[in-house]
């Protein structure tokens, strides 16, 4: 093989600029703190990290919408508490004044009460989460229940998503949980208000028997209202325990996405150790060999 | 002639021959930078015998010729596969500019901003009255629209850039296939003449290589030492001594105005609108991949994009169609089978005309959260938000997020199989480089060797003059 200064001086300058390519990419990567730092370094692990980016964006959405759903949620359970606390209060009534030892005054004072009562279970029932009334099902502008007690609301199940295809409702029907107070003739037909209304008129009209009656209708009203805040716990309790297995899931998800796109920086720093010791090499070599020629021997 | 002054004679032609030889050296060492220059040699041939009854005598020596140290095929090949080098790099560098548009480095890719959009329709359904809620929807997705509409321009710049480079390249083309054809002329005249031209085949090598750099072509060397030079299927863009060239003309049908790349045959004289046509025919060279690259992979990734953006526009549409927004107006009406980007009439053209529709912008009221008119309905809002998941066929059966990241999947491995096919071609152009240079090229060791070799048989060849003349001396003393 003939060689020539030109290929010398080629495979010097190749190896140099090779060298030099190598270190940058070393050093950018470092600097940048990533694996890849274009798609084509890596084309599956980029496909990969956009699919694992994608599917952890809308894991950390369902825990954005359940942490929303869990304070909505929670207002409509402590808007129930507090029905639950006047309708027992209700009942006391009720119990007391069943007894044959009370004067038509003493009714009549217990009756203002009940009206007290009735205006602030009506308030719980018409609870507003922003301009939204939480009873109402989808017609949230207009309120549960009527002043006189009339459900105005409607079905409507407001649902959240928790999970592509899991939805979990984020509201209790006013109509389920305090009675279907239908109207007839403006007042309510059945239903939490209209016994709240039936034990003031009974009280107001000084009437034992009826009193006796709205025990039991209490009874029922604390009844629906509790079992509205278990239905109600049951969901918070899936929200939390969607949202700690979410929390796992991103964790996954976290791990994975390291995996591909951070630098091991420890391999990286002895990369670099490697490529700065063969560039030092190849200069080296480099000043040597072309010092090495005939034309120092026949100089005279 | 014989005895001493042929000695004479052949020391006369000896110091010729050797001031020629350090002369061919000279000419080397000047050379050594020079590329494509092909080393040079004086070869020294016995200058025949006379005869005599004892035998024969020799008649010194003389130069045969100045031999260039060419291989024909290390060169040809060299030329074909530098060629191939230079098409393949153009073609990286390109398409490595694609990927750059698709490259995760700012935070705000195409992926996000779909993310985004979808997740604002989650945040409405928690609040879907929410003045905020409807404002952020259709702020994710003016942000997306921009997004599609960023990627076409940039697509469409890099367009522009390479059809740019369709003409410039055709321009250079012109100018080395014009000097090709001169050199043609002049090698004509030295064959002619009984010449090897050595320095002129030298530059037309240059030139051929150069030329294969930019278009790929065959050629067909005359009996005269002329190369005929062909691109396209055959078409002739050198005869002899007089050139062709291309024409890079824009066509007035095509609704984007690019180059077509036209021919025109030595000698013709027709104006550019009666040429022949050539573009799809070009193959090999920088010029086929500008145009490889401009009507083939900039459109595919262009079709990719505008897939997508078709199929999120279209699938919101008709999905937001179907629900209701908030009351407007007095008396109060709900908005409903309303568009919520602007109609998108086909594929071609999708991420360019990718907007939110006005009557969004407008009144974000508008936007329908519900599937009946009751203002807390919310579950429009959820089927918008998980339109996402849906695969869709005409994103072959994939969901958004999927589609997307398999198109940059797909990006990626493109770019990196044209980086490794150029850096492949790379080393196969570095080892032919060598290999000319081991056959072709001039070392300066060699050059002072035989250096040492002339310098030391001239000197002998003065030493013989100086004896003939000391003889020539002493018969006229002994005369005398």
């Amino acid at each position: 093989m003939r060689v020539t200064e030109k290929i010398l001086n080629d495979s010097l300058r190749r190896s140099v600029m090779d060298n030099r390519e190598r270190l940058f990419n070393v050093q950018t990567r470092i600097s940048a703190n990533r694996k890849n730092l274009t798609l084509s370094d890596d084309p599956r692990a980029a496909e990969k990290a956009a699919q694992l980016k994608a599917n952890r964006a809308e894991l950390e959405q369902f825990r954005r919408n359940i942490s929303f759903g869990k304070s909505t949620l929670e207002l409509s359970v402590d808007a129930l508490r507090g029905v639950e606390e006047q309708l027992s209060r209700a009942r006391e009534l009720a119990v007391q004044f069943s007894s044959g030892e009370y004067t038509a005054e003493d009714r009549g004072l217990a009756a203002a009460e009940m009206g007290e009562i009735y205006r602030q279970v009506l308030a719980y029932a018409n609870t507003r989460n922003g301009s939204d009334y939480v009873f109402s099902g989808f017609g949230s502008n207009t309120p549960a229940y009527s002043a006189d007690g009339v459900w105005q609301g409607d079905a409507g199940s407001r649902q959240i998503r928790i999970g592509q295809v899991e939805r979990i409702a984020v509201n209790a029907v006013g109509a389920d949980v305090f009675g279907s107070s239908t109207a007839a003739g403006g007042v309510p037909a059945g239903g939490v208000m209209r016994d709240l209304r039936e034990l003031r008129t009974a009280l107001e009209n000084n009437d034992p028997a009826g009193v006796r009656n709205s025990i039991d209708t209490m009874d029922a009203g604390i009844q629906s209202v509790v079992s509205g805040q278990a239905t109600l716990g049951t969901r918070l309790k899936r929200m939390e325990v969607t949202e700690s297995s979410i929390g796992d899931l991103v964790m996954t998800i976290a791990e994975q996405l390291s995996g591909i796109e951070d630098l091991d920086i420890a391999e990286m720093a002895m990369e670099l150790k490697k490529q700065e010791t063969a560039f030092q090499a190849a200069v080296e070599v480099a000043g040597r060999i072309s010092s090495m020629t005939l034309l120092d021997a026949v100089k005279r | 002639m014989s005895g001493i002054y042929m000695a004479m004679e052949i020391a006369r032609k000896a110091l010729i021959v050797n001031q020629v030889g350090m002369q061919v050296t000279a000419n080397n060492v000047a050379n050594v930078n020079t590329p494509g220059y092909s080393r040079q040699e004086a070869v020294i041939t016995e200058a025949g015998a006379s005869s005599y009854n004892f035998g024969q005598l020799g008649l010194g020596a003389v130069i045969g010729g100045i031999r260039r140290n060419v291989d024909a095929f290390t060169e040809s090949q060299l030329t074909f596969e530098s060629g191939v080098y230079s098409s393949l790099d153009y073609t990286a560098r390109s398409v490595g500019q694609v990927e750059g548009i698709f490259n995760d480095t700012s935070g705000a890719s195409l992926a996000d901003r779909v993310t985004g959009f979808y997740n604002a329709w989650d945040d409405l359904s928690s609040n879907p009255q929410g003045t905020a809620e409807r404002q952020t929807v259709a702020s994710t997705a003016e942000l997306l629209a921009a997004g599609f509409r960023q990627i076409d321009s940039r697509l469409s710049t890099l367009k522009s850039d390479a059809n740019k480079d369709v003409a410039t390249l055709v321009g250079e083309i012109n100018q080395t296939v014009a000097q090709i054809a001169d050199l043609n002329g002049n090698i004509k005249i030295a064959t002619a003449q009984g010449r090897q031209a050595n320095d002129l085949l030298d530059q037309r090598g240059v030139l051929l290589k150069s030329l294969a750099g930019k278009v790929g072509y065959t050629t067909v060397t005359d009996s005269l030492g002329m190369v005929n030079v062909y691109v396209g299927n055959g078409r002739v863009l050198v005869d002899g001594e007089t050139a062709g060239s291309l024409v890079a003309d824009v066509d007035p049908t095509n609704p984007e105005p690019v180059f077509d790349v036209k021919i025109r045959v030595p000698g013709q004289d027709s104006p550019a609108s009666s040429l022949d046509t050539i573009t799809t025919s070009i193959s090999g060279g920088q010029l086929a991949s500008a145009i490889r690259f401009r009507d083939g992979y900039l459109e595919t990734v262009r079709e990719r994009v505008d897939r997508l953006a078709y199929a999120i526009g279209t699938q919101a549409n008709a999905q937001h169609a179907v629900g209701y927004g908030l009351a407007v107006g007095s008396p109060p009406t709900v908005p409903t089978g309303m568009n919520f980007f602007s109609p998108l009439s086909s594929v071609t053209g999708a991420s360019r005309d990718f907007r939110v529709d006005p009557a969004i912008a407008a009144d974000t009221r508008n936007i329908a959260a519900a599937e009946t008119p009751l203002p807390g309905d919310n579950r429009n809002s959820l089927l918008m938000a998980g339109l996402r998941n849906i695969p869709m066929s005409a994103l072959g059966d994939s969901a958004i997020p999927d589609y997307i990241a398999g198109m940059l999947g797909q990006i990626g491995s493109e770019t990196r199989s044209v980086d490794l096919d150029m850096k492949h071609q790379k080393t196969v152009v570095d080892y032919l480089e060598t290999r000319r240079e081991e056959i072709s090229g001039v070392s300066l060791d060699e050059e002072m060797t035989n250096l040492i070799k002339f310098q030391r048989a001239f000197e002998a060849s003065t030493k013989m003059i100086a004896v003939v003349d000391q003889l020539l001396d002493s018969i006229i003393q002994m005369r005398g």
